[in-house]
């Protein structure tokens, strides 16, 4: 197999799954299953027709296209990895963070203060409610300042 | 007969793998060239669409995959042997289950049973 013929199919892997969003690990893996694959297969078309740019052909016919081969093989990504691998630009510009921590502001002090409503009117101090309450607000203004102090930050 | 091509096989591919896998442990390759010798060459499947349903067997346990020892010429690039799990085996058995439901009722609306 020639060099150039050999940087051909790697180009056709990198294309299927440099933009794929997961670890690096799992990357170089996929990576390295695909390579070896078109590889073999090279070698077999290369076997029944003796022309290498022939072969080459029939090898990139056989694997597809590169987009649809990258979809599948995010789909193929457990959802936590996603989760964690998401891109601090993509969090600041999700809907859901932002939902989020709207909800979480919202959500901590309608369970805190009944609690402390209950403590003033009846001297009972409900502590689940307040810890959980609490727990939540604290979350949603962390979410809420780190969000704001990133996307300053990123057009300051 | 005419090809049957890889938007037909949705649904049905992660089936047809463990079935193939039945017959033992095999690479990719193994595994597309049993698949084309059990559907009498009809069958034309994307080979890049081969691996994300491998990797979703795995990640549910369906199947174990190692890597081989030794790169066999494949400079920088080895193969993984993927190998049925007793998870794989039962969703095996189900689909199979499924798959004579399916035929079955199909067939029946069809006029055409199996």
């Amino acid at each position: 197999m020639s060099d150039s013929i050999e940087q051909e199919l790697s180009r056709i892997v990198d294309s299927a799954t440099r933009t794929v969003r997961a670890s690096r690990s799992r990357k170089e893996q996929m990576r390295e299953e695909l390579l070896a694959h078109v590889k073999e297969v090279f070698a077999e078309e290369f076997t029944h027709t003796g022309d290498e740019r022939a072969a080459f052909a029939a090898t990139a016919r056989r694997f597809g296209v590169a987009g649809e081969v990258k979809s599948e093989l995010q789909l193929s990504i457990p959802f936590i990895e996603r989760l964690f691998l998401i891109s601090e630009k993509e969090l600041l510009m999700s809907r859901n963070f932002w939902l989020s921590t709207v909800a979480a502001i919202a959500v901590g002090p309608a369970i805190i203060l009944p609690a402390m409503a209950a403590y003033r009117d009846e001297n009972i101090f409900q502590l689940f409610p307040f810890l959980l309450g609490s727990a939540i607000l604290l979350a949603g203004l962390a979410m809420a300042g780190y969000g704001l102090f990133r996307h300053f930050a990123r057009h300051a | 007969m005419k090809e049957i091509h890889g938007d037909k096989l949705r649904g049905h591919l992660e089936t047809l793998i463990l079935a193939t896998l039945e017959r033992g442990e095999a690479h990719g390759l193994e595994i597309l060239h049993r698949l084309e010798l059990r559907g009498c060459g009809l069958l034309k499947l994307k080979e890049g669409s081969l691996y994300p349903a491998l990797y979703r067997l795995e990640a549910a346990g369906e199947v174990s995959a190692a890597w081989e020892e030794g790169e066999h010429g494949r400079k920088g690039a080895r193969r993984r042997i993927y190998r049925l799990s007793a998870k794989g085996k039962r969703k095996l058995g189900r689909g199979r289950g499924e798959w004579q439901t399916f035929v079955a009722t199909v067939g029946g609306i069809l006029g055409a049973p199996a």
